[in-house]
């Protein structure tokens, strides 16, 4: 039974150490939980030899040795309570290694007489005589054990999520251990003797061993069926070479020895065994270690596949450059494999439109065309794993081969997205003079369309910045090209200003000798003129005076638009400037019969915020129309009245009137309106008047509007917003 | 009223001869005492030489603009132009207004007048 128990917990924590172990080999929980799994199995060991042995001289040795054991087991259980579930010691080196020399040193002392004097004789077994420092070897254990289930219960309180659930395992095994020591060997030997169950020791402890392996790969999301899996098999295989081992040992012995049984007692059997074993459980590990020794000597030029597949994924993740890209991806391909040249070459329709190379080939360059001809000639759109060119394996001899050995190239892959060939991953021979090996080309396929979707991501990007680039070219461009306009426009604008007022005063300069010499002519003549001269002399005198009007109200009219027009706003009384206004025309209209009414009073007052003699050029213009239409026995009215804010001012007159259809044009430049309808064809005016007018209002904010009904004459209407309402009205 | 006007004197500064002598004619015809002049520097000249009761400058003459001329004496004398009136056909805003700020009394855009409007105004300037 207890040799049952033995192997079932040796095995069993031993591999449970290495499974955990090798869950992450780094982690100095890990490292910890294995040196204390390989422990127990030793300690398991030696107890059971200790009490099977038959030597006195050999009991002391292995009871000492049992104690020994105690100590790391007792150091790495508290180490473990102390470092779980993190994977750094939570100490120093330094404290480390002082716990390591007093664990050293303690287990050397146990050797020797201090702790155990001798072994005496009782009835048929051996007991062990404690010396002097028995009882502090034991306060030390002990006190470490108590100290390591302190913590344990500490850290448990005080954590938090997973690591709380870890401790709970742990808490929970270490109970569960605890518990059935006390029930099933403390009480049995302390009250009745019973030794019973003494062999069941180790067994508990390994439940302990069992939850904290649990606690460790549930932490690191390990799949605990595969570990059980793989620990199932591990034991089945131990088994199996067990006791092949041992049926091969027993058969040889047994006819060496003259057929009698090799094994006179069970510990002779036992101790090959595990042997044994231990041979076959080391045997995986020292495989690897010396394969990589090996491998590193004989076979430099292997790489693993996963890393090379990672260090690229990585690599063309990391960036969205073109340029930087294809160097990156081509330098780790070629560094791995161990190839002499490698370039990435994109193509559209037959056309190299970028590449890139790294690494040298001392065979001539290769052309353009011939290049995008072996890209386009590796790519087969019907057999998606055939889409690779190898130069080995090309039968026969074609221009295409010819072309590939001309340049040294070994391998062209062609790189494709959605069905598209965008280029090709072009490679050298190998540095090594080797053929690529299939683990190579496998490698080159599974990498290519990563390759293209990659390289095509990195193209879209550079032309997009490209794009970009253009495109702020452009604008910059364009805006110089508006500032030098919008230069050229002020100049050709300075220029207008200078040749409008220069042309204006030229033209009036000629005009005013014109117009003063025929004043002179009619005005001054020594002989009283004769008709038809004084006619002719007096239509020249009004042509001239017309022409003139016209350059003012051109002049004028460019200030206006050019927004030069200079307006000096105060306030005035609107009285005031009508009343100069029908001072100035009275006379005109006296001349023309027509009977000019001023519909104001003197002292009315309304005050606008107005320049003077525009405003009175404003009515000047309305009232001349006005005397111009309006047929000899007409009348003109001047009125006006407040209106809200505002004061309308209206000139009507009993003219011809106009059309309907003809008031919107009005206010336009050169609006030529049609009066053939009235009895006054040929009224000349410059067709500026109520344009500037208009335009004059709207500068005072005002509004002007005619009514009209053709045969029964016009009122034109001025609206402008009065200073003060009512304050000032008839003060 | 004929005895008042010879006690007066005008200086018309005028570079186009028609206008010169027209204007010249007139305002003699009235009875002022008239002189004129036909380009910049001469009219400077004069203006420092001599004084007159009125002086209608035109703007754009040869050799020295009206302006430079205001300008010049403005520096040299610092002179009002109280007897200044611009008699011009430039109707440029600004230049009409700078040589406002210089002082001149008052300017008439000599289209818009007849030689009997003409002497209207400066018999205006005159009395007052």
């Amino acid at each position: 039974m207890e040799i049952i128990i033995l192997v079932l917990v040796v095995l069993s924590s031993t591999i449970l150490g290495l499974f955990v172990f090798n869950s992450n080999p780094k982690s100095a929980t890990n490292k910890i939980f294995l040196a204390l799994s390989v422990l127990i199995a030793i300690w398991s060991i030696v107890i059971y030899l200790s009490l099977a042995t038959s030597s006195r001289m050999m009991t002391l040795i292995l009871v000492r040795l049992t104690t020994s054991i105690a100590v790391p087991l007792t150091g790495s259980f508290l180490l473990l309570m102390h470092t779980f579930p993190s994977d750094k010691l939570k100490m120093s080196r330094k404290e480390f290694f002082g716990l390591i020399t007093l664990f050293v040193s303690t287990m050397l002392l146990t050797f020797s007489p201090f702790v155990f004097t001798n072994v005496k004789v009782v009835g048929s077994s051996f007991a062990p005589v404690a010396g002097p420092g028995m009882v502090a070897f034991a306060v030390a254990v002990n006190g470490a054990a108590i100290i390591s289930v302190i913590l344990l219960i500490r850290r448990f309180i005080k954590s938090k999520g997973i690591e709380k659930l870890q401790l709970n395992y742990l808490l929970i095994g270490f109970l569960v251990m605890i518990s059935l020591i006390i029930i099933t060997i403390f009480f049995p030997v302390a009250l009745f003797q019973n030794i019973s169950f003494v062999s069941y020791g180790p067994l508990y402890a390994l439940i302990f061993l069992l939850t904290t392996s649990y606690a460790i790969v549930r932490h690191r999301f390990l799949d605990v069926r595969f570990i059980v899996a793989r620990a199932v098999a591990y034991i089945l295989l131990l088994l199996f070479i067990g006791l092949c081992y041992i049926a091969v040992l027993f058969n040889i012995a047994f006819f060496i020895n003259e057929r009698k049984s090799p094994f006179s007692t069970l510990s002779d059997l036992i101790i090959p065994t595990i042997v044994a074993l231990l041979f076959a459980l080391t045997f995986q590990p020292l495989r690897r270690f010396f394969e990589k020794i090996t491998d590193k000597l004989f076979y430099k030029d292997h790489y693993e596949s996963n890393d090379l597949l990672w260090d690229l994924s990585r690599s063309m993740a990391s960036t969205l450059g073109l340029d930087q890209l294809c160097k990156g991806l081509l330098n780790i391909l070629l560094s791995t494999i161990k190839i002499n040249y490698g370039a990435v070459i994109l193509v559209r329709k037959d056309v190299v439109i970028w590449a890139s190379s790294t690494g040298s080939t001392s065979l001539k360059p290769l052309k353009s065309h011939e290049i995008a001809n072996l890209i386009g000639l590796s790519y087969k759109p019907d057999k998606r794993n055939e889409n690779i060119l190898i130069f080995d394996e090309m039968g026969g001899e074609s221009a295409m081969k010819q072309s590939m050995r001309d340049h040294g190239l070994t391998i062209v892959i062609p790189l494709i997205v959605r069905k598209e060939l965008i280029g090709g991953l072009v490679l050298g021979e190998k540095s090594s003079g080797e053929i690529y090996s299939s683990e190579d080309v496998e490698l080159l396929k599974i990498v290519a369309p990563e390759v293209a979707v990659a390289v095509r991501n990195a193209l879209s990007y550079e032309e997009i910045k490209k794009f970009n680039i253009t495109l702020e070219q452009e604008v910059k461009k364009a805006t110089q090209r508006l500032r030098k306009a919008n230069i050229r426009l002020k100049e050709l604008d300075q220029l207008k200003d200078e040749f409008v007022s220069i042309a204006s005063h030229e033209l009036r300069t000629p005009m005013t000798a014109i117009k003063s010499y025929l004043w002179m002519a009619i005005n001054k003549s020594p002989q009283k003129l004769q008709e038809p001269l004084k006619k002719y002399l007096d239509i020249s005198y009004k042509s001239t005076e017309r022409l003139i009007h016209l350059v003012n109200d051109m002049l004028t009219v460019s200030r206006i638009e050019r927004n030069k027009i200079e307006i000096k706003k105060e306030p005035v009384n609107v009285i005031d400037v009508l009343s100069m206004v029908y001072e100035e025309l009275k006379i005109t209209a006296t001349e023309k019969k027509i009977n000019f009414v001023f519909e104001f009073e003197k002292g009315e007052k309304y005050i606008i915020n107005a320049d003077k003699d525009k405003i009175r050029e404003v009515f000047q213009n309305l009232v001349g129309n006005a005397l111009k239409f309006t047929p000899e026995g007409g009348k003109i009215e001047l009125y006006g009245r407040e209106k809200g804010k505002n004061i309308e001012i209206s000139v009507s007159d009993t003219g011809p009137g106009i059309l309907k259809e003809d008031q919107s044009k009005l206010f336009q430049k050169f609006s030529k309106i049609d009066y053939s309808y009235s009895s006054h064809p040929n009224q000349p005016g410059t067709g500026l008047g109520l344009y500037i007018s208009k335009q004059i209002v709207s500068l005072h904010l005002g509004d002007i509007h005619v009514e009209s009904d053709a045969g029964k004459g016009s009122i034109f209407t001025v609206t402008l917003p009065l200073l003060v309402a009512d304050a000032l009205k008839n003060e | 009223m004929s005895n008042e006007k010879k006690n007066k004197s005008i200086l018309i500064v005028e570079d186009e001869q028609y206008l010169r002598d027209l204007y010249k004619q007139i305002l003699e015809e009235e009875g002022y005492m008239v002189e004129t002049a036909n380009e910049g520097e001469t009219a400077l000249e004069l203006i420092k030489k001599n004084t007159y009761d009125l002086k209608l400058l035109d703007i754009i003459l040869p050799k020295m603009d009206g302006i430079s001329i205001l300008e010049n004496i403005a520096k040299t004398e610092n002179k009002k132009f109280t007897n200044v009136v611009l008699l011009t056909n430039l109707g440029q805003d600004p230049i009409i207004a700078k040589a406002l700020n210089l002082g001149v009394r008052g300017y008439m855009i000599k289209s818009d007048y007849t030689p009997e409007e003409l002497l209207k105004e400066v018999e205006n300037y005159i009395k007052n």
